[in-house]
């Protein structure tokens, strides 16, 4: 069952689920998945390997594939400007974006987002995983998660 | 006639005719006698011979010389002669005849006559031996008593009338022979030991009694020869099974075709040495042993021993009869007779190999013995690939290694003897058991000090250890040629270790062997008389390992040198003259003295504390002598005990292989035999050079109860490489009972502390707090860090060539191999597993160095590498120490208690089961485990303190807001978990590696924000987390971060509280703020908590910012342990958890 702090949760997801979450048109535009819960989801936290990247100046942009999908990441190198004290420090970012590399085994976590008509993850910090059993744990908690929370059922398990 | 030409020396033009076929003169087709034999001299003298024989020529004595003496004139003399056996008709036609002529029909040969034929018949031999099994008919014998010592035996003799004629067409028929005489027809495939052994077929071993017997040129390798009347017994030794055809005085052997592939003649006849006529006293089996035994003698020994000290002489016994002699039963020896006897009582003899021949071993050359393990090594190898075996690799960073296998074999499944001298390799320093074909490498658990490198031990019980990685070649393709073969023995083939991969080595305790051969310089394991100075006591405080430079001192790297440090004791130890035992118990006078009053000693001079020690084999007496180096504050303790290196040139790096770490010894010291006058050994620094006998090991107990395992304790499935010191106590050359002064001594002894690998885990947390090792290896001329002693069990090892931090750590610390490898070993113990990473020469591994070894690492580096990660690095001055190993099979499971890497956990089956934050209303249980990460901090308190002299800082509170993907939780800690969920450990390489690079730049805007000081006790290690938190609270002395931001993505308003009111650097809330950032970005963790109550939640009141009171809707948490998530473990947990609904 959703509580009050499930809103702003990173929920763990797989990355079809991600890619099927309906998007409802408000502003900013909020998203739900389509569950027999009906349950408000606006951050995520995917796990897959890096498969299309492409760096520019103010952004990283890459793909992330985790074998059921591949969900669109951008990483922002200069979120705001004037920058604060207490942002993400651009050697912070800088240690971010070189975890970034294709075939890397990573952990993303960032807020959804619509960007052209397309679900993207605006990406809050990114982790490298090296032991490859982090991928099997993943998707056992994205089950678990969608069964407790999200009322997943035995059907869905079997799919 | 037809003969061949055998040079006999090349060059010389000298040689022998082979007569290769020869027949007698009168055509085979004549009716009856086509051939007779006759002394053509005293043919007319008036001599009776009136007895004849008619039968089949059975078999023939080799010709011999006999004392005879006269019956009838009493006149003594040599008879020469030889003895015939004749199966002879005993039909009545046939005792009638007197002529050969009248023989005709067909007769039953069955009674046995032996004829004597005496000189001058006795040249006829050759032809009678020719004859044997076909007719003959003798005239002109008579019939003699003759007496052989207390036996008297009835023979028809040979006189000059004696007549032998040949009767070819005479039908015979012989009975069957029950007795165990046989024959054999067969190819010669070598000759051993001068013709005494011949091997026919490569199957069967003719055993020749006397080397007259065989035709010296002709039996050559490679001809075809036909063996009657031998004795043929099936040696069941403890290695082999062999076919053995023992010759004897009957059997005679003949060329049946000549071979010209080979002209070496092999047959030698020597004089009967005393060794000879010890090997005829045996039986068959036990002769055959023998020889073998000699054969590998000669060729383990042969460069060390001369031939008389190893065989003998033709009188005195050697080396090989000694210990044949006392190894054989008594029941192998059989009475000798002379030939005539042998010859007349040969079926009453019994040639049955009588003993149980199992309990013969060969005393194997270690060549042969190192081919042997080898192809025992090989075959399991295959039978492993042939069973279908799933090998399991073992993974390190996802990276897969091949399997590793370990198989301990006992001395029993080989049947072999181990014989050599024990020395200590001039390259490796590993012990070795030696002999001239080779060597193999030892571990022996209780090796003395008194070892001499000239005794030849006999090791019966021993374990063999063969080791190593799986092998991916084709196994087929090795071939070893049975090592262990009777011809392998022979021949003395020696082998050459072939199989690089395998690790092979031999355990046993020296209490268990025998000593064979003493040298001749006795070796004194006493106090030595000769020695006049005086003994220092030491304790080993450490051992280097053997590195071909050592990096402290160029002077001492044109020699390979091995070199322990041990920490010297204040006093001294001396032999008195009159031998008086004085009691032990004054010792601890001179320690109390030595405290009190020092003053009072220095006015009276050297103070004599007298003491007994009781050494192994008598009685010692010694005085102690007070030689004190009391600071001005009267302490004796710890700064007294002088430092001092020990050298071991190459001939002594035994004396090195006997130290051990934490072990008491006395060191002689001719230079201290002045109780007035202070040695080099006290000076700072110093060196001494350690020759043979200048060590003595003393075993010092400081209770009441020694620790005596019994080392048989050993299994096949583990075996022990290394006693402990206490289980030593009854092989050290001087045991002391010090229980009476334990605390004495050990107040002087400097803590050499031996971590467990969960200490080591906890000592590796505990020290990043405060302080931490080098943060970039690459960027760093020094690795920094602490050097600590693990012990553990090696889980796995394998080289990691492209492991960075041991590359730059081997860089950095100029390890001096350069061909080391990069290795990783992974060192667990039943709940804990740490990494070991450096450059370590496979050269250089000590024996026992593998998987499933029970391992002390001494003097590893604790570091910190670039990947944000602990380290524990080997150096050149670690000393690694193998206590036991265990039997690795390669599919063996992987130990289920063990917890990967850096976990501070219990195990996790001892743990509760994932729950998730959402779940927390319902939960019933109060204590619970999330997987999660940090969203957010709600409040940091730090607070400066000191442990020790030193300053530190510690975490009062710590709260954060904690998300597991269901839901959000805040979460509240203190201490080593607030530190950890900080990742205080691993933030300092990126921090300083990044933000810090500006510091190096700008290094008097450090100084002027106090975040550096230039002169500091902590050296190179300024550079850490923990240094400038400590720098900062000691301006601040309590810090209090808080969060008063509303959004949870990131921490924006961030509020920095000063406990002395100073305002913050910008420095300093830079460094507060990466690290709160740093943790905000950090791994998954495994917390296990307690749900809090609103009232527990009160004492946090004063720390909690209003908009952690906006967050309230969450539940609180107090956090009482946290780890690293393993992926796999818990991954289990949650199918079941899914499973069960």
């Amino acid at each position: 069952m959703a509580t009050c702090s499930s809103i702003m949760t990173y929920a763990k997801l797989l990355a079809a689920e991600l890619l099927s979450v309906t998007v409802h048109p408000t502003t900013p535009p909020s998203f739900s998945l389509p569950r027999r819960t009906p349950s408000s989801i606006s951050r995520a936290e995917i796990l897959g390997i890096v498969v299309s990247l492409e760096s520019k100046p103010r952004f990283l942009k890459f793909l992330l594939d985790d074998g059921t999908g591949c969900v669109p990441c951008i990483l922002w190198l200069n979120p705001r400007l004037p920058p604060s004290d207490h942002d993400p420090t651009p050697a912070i970012l800088r240690l971010q974006a070189s975890r970034v590399r294709l075939g890397e085994q990573l952990r993303v976590r960032g807020r959804i987002s619509v960007y052209r008509g397309t679900l993207q993850i605006t990406v809050r910090d990114v982790l490298v995983e090296r032991d490859p059993n982090m991928e099997t744990f993943h998707r056992l908690e994205c089950v678990r998660i969608a069964k407790r929370c999200y009322g997943l059922g035995k059907d869905d398990l079997g799919g | 006639m037809a003969w061949n030409y055998l040079p006999i020396k090349q060059g010389e033009g000298q040689g022998v005719l082979e007569i290769i076929q020869w027949r007698f003169s009168s055509p085979d087709t004549a009716p009856l006698c086509e051939f007779s034999l006759r002394v053509e001299l005293g043919r007319d003298s008036g001599v009776k011979a009136s007895s004849f024989a008619f039968g089949v020529v059975k078999s023939v004595s080799l010709a011999f010389t006999l004392p005879i003496e006269n019956g009838k004139t009493g006149e003594m003399g040599d008879s020469v002669g030889f003895l015939a056996e004749l199966v002879t008709c005993i039909c009545d036609k046939c005792a009638k005849l007197r002529s050969s002529n009248e023989k005709s029909g067909l007769h039953q040969f069955t009674e046995s006559k032996v004829i004597y034929f005496i000189k001058p018949t006795h040249k006829w031999r050759p032809v009678i031996a020719k004859l044997v099994g076909k007719v003959m008919y003798l005239s002109g014998l008579k019939k003699r008593l003759v007496v052989v010592g207390k036996e008297s035996y009835v023979m028809l003799v040979s006189t000059i009338k004696t007549k032998v004629s040949l009767c070819a067409s005479v039908a015979s028929y012989l009975p069957t022979d029950h007795s165990n005489r046989g024959a054999y027809r067969g190819i010669v495939t070598g000759i051993y030991l001068h013709g005494a052994v011949i091997e026919l077929d490569k199957k069967v071993w003719l055993l020749i009694h006397d080397t007259l017997l065989v035709p010296h040129y002709s039996l050559r390798i490679g001809a075809t020869v036909s063996v009657r009347d031998f004795h043929l017994v099936h040696a069941n030794f403890a290695w082999t099974k062999v076919i053995i055809l023992g010759s004897c005085v009957m059997t005679s052997l003949c060329i049946d075709a000549f071979t010209v592939s080979d002209t070496k003649v092999l047959v030698k006849t020597e004089e009967k040495s005393a060794l000879g006529n010890f090997v005829e006293s045996l039986n068959l089996s036990a002769k055959f042993w023998v020889l073998l035994s000699v054969s590998c003698f000669k060729c383990k020994f042969r460069a060390v021993l001369s031939d008389k000290e190893l065989l003998g002489s033709i009188n005195s016994a050697g080396l090989v009869q000694t210990y044949i002699s006392r190894s054989l039963p008594p029941d192998v020896f059989r009475p000798h007779n002379s030939m005539f006897v042998a010859f007349c009582n040969h079926d009453q003899c019994t040639y049955s190999s009588g003993h149980d021949q199992s309990k013969c071993k060969l005393i194997v050359p270690l060549s042969n013995f190192v081919g042997r393990c080898e192809e025992l090594w090989i075959s399991i190898q295959s039978e492993m690939s042939e069973s279908s075996e799933i090998h399991c690799n073992n993974t390190c960073d996802g990276i897969s290694y091949p399997g590793y296998r370990r198989r301990i074999i006992p001395s029993d499944d080989f049947g072999c003897i181990l014989m050599g001298n024990i020395r200590a390799c001039s390259s490796s320093g590993r012990l070795q058991l030696v002999d001239a074909t080779g060597n193999i490498d030892v571990a022996i658990p209780d090796l003395p000090s008194d070892l001499s490198v000239q005794t030849i031990y006999e090791v019966k019980d021993y374990k063999v250890v063969l080791e190593g990685f799986r092998i991916e070649r084709d196994t087929s393709m090795y071939d070893f040629g049975e090592p262990l073969s009777c011809c392998a023995i022979f021949k003395r083939q020696t082998y050459r270790k072939r199989i690089h991969g395998l690790k092979l080595y031999v355990q046993f305790c020296l209490k268990d062997t025998v000593c064979v051969a003493s040298p001749s310089r006795v070796p004194s394991n006493l106090p030595h008389s000769e020695n006049h100075g005086a003994n220092h006591l030491l304790v080993i405080s450490h051992k280097f390992p053997l590195t071909n430079k050592f990096p402290f001192n160029p002077a001492m790297s044109s020699c390979s040198s091995l070199f322990a440090e041990a920490l010297l004791f204040p006093c001294k130890f001396k032999r008195s003259e009159n031998g008086q035992l004085i009691q032990l118990g004054k010792f601890q006078d001179a320690l109390d003295f030595s405290r009190r009053d020092h003053k009072k000693a220095s006015e009276k001079g050297p103070w004599l504390a007298p003491c007994s020690l009781a050494s192994r084999n008598r009685g010692v007496s010694a005085t102690t002598l007070s030689q004190f180096n009391v600071d001005s504050s009267n302490y004796l303790v710890a700064k007294s005990l002088a430092r001092i290196l020990l050298e071991f040139k190459c001939e002594n790096f035994l004396s090195y292989q006997m130290l051990r770490i934490g072990g008491y010894y006395l060191l002689n010291c001719s230079e201290g035999s002045s109780p007035t006058r202070v040695c080099k050994c006290w000076e700072k620094g110093g060196s001494f050079i350690v020759t043979e006998n200048t060590l003595q090991s003393l075993s010092l107990s400081f209770s009441d109860c020694v620790n005596l395992k019994d080392p048989s304790g050993s299994s096949l499935d583990e075996l022990v490489l290394l006693k402990s010191l206490s289980e030593l106590h009854e092989i050290m050359d001087l045991p002391v009972d010090l229980k009476s002064v334990s605390q004495g001594i050990t107040n002087f002894l400097p803590p050499i502390q031996v971590l467990s690998v969960s200490s080591c885990m906890q000592h590796m947390f505990h020290q990043s707090r405060n302080f931490y090792g080098s943060t970039d290896l690459e960027e760093q001329r020094l690795a920094q860090g602490d050097l600590i002693s693990v012990c553990g069990d090696i889980e796995y090892f394998h080289d990691n060539d492209c492991d960075s931090v041991s590359l730059a750590a081997s860089k950095c610390l100029k390890i001096p191999n350069p061909r080391g490898n990069n290795i990783c070993i992974h060192l667990a113990d039943d709940n804990q597993m740490v990494v070991i990473g450096g450059n370590l020469s496979r050269k250089l591994y000590p024996v026992g160095f593998g998987v499933g070894a029970s391992a002390t690492f001494h003097r590893l580096l604790l570091t910190c590498s670039s990947n944000r990660k602990e380290k524990l690095l080997l150096t050149s001055v670690t000393y690694i120490e193998i206590t036991s190993v265990r039997k690795v099979e390669t599919n063996r499971e992987p130990n289920k208690q063990m917890l990967k890497v850096d976990s501070l956990i219990e195990p996790l089956c001892h743990l509760p089961p994932l729950r998730l934050f959402s779940d927390l209303h319902n939960q019933d249980s109060k204590i619970t485990r999330f997987c999660c990460r940090i969203l957010t901090l709600n409040v940091l308190v730090l607070e400066s303190c000191t442990i020790g002299s030193f300053p530190a800082y510690k975490i009062p509170l710590a709260g954060f807001v904690l998300d597991d993907g269901s839901a959000l939780c805040n979460c509240w800690t203190d201490d080593v978990q607030a530190s950890t969920l900080l990742s205080l450990p691993g933030i300092c390489s990126s921090f300083f590696s990044s933000d810090f690079s500006s510091l190096e730049r700008a290094p008097k805007r450090l100084l002027a924000s106090g975040l550096c000081h230039c002169s500091n006790d902590y050296g190179n290690n300024k550079n850490t987390v923990g240094y400038y938190l400590e720098h900062m609270l000691k301006k601040h002395h309590k810090v209090i971060v808080k969060n008063h931001g509303v959004s949870l993505d990131i921490c924006q308003d961030l509020l920095f509280h000063s406990g002395s009111g100073k305002v913050f650097s910008i420095l300093e809330e830079r460094l507060l703020n990466y690290i709160i950032l740093s943790s905000c970005h950090g791994p998954t963790f495994n917390v296990t908590g307690l749900v809090m109550d609103a009232s527990a939640m009160k004492k946090f009141d004063t720390y909690i910012s209003e908009s952690a009171v906006l967050r309230g809707c969450m539940q609180n948490i107090w956090i009482r342990e946290v780890a690293r998530v393993d992926p796999l473990k818990d991954a289990f947990n949650l199918i079941l958890d899914i499973k069960n609904g």
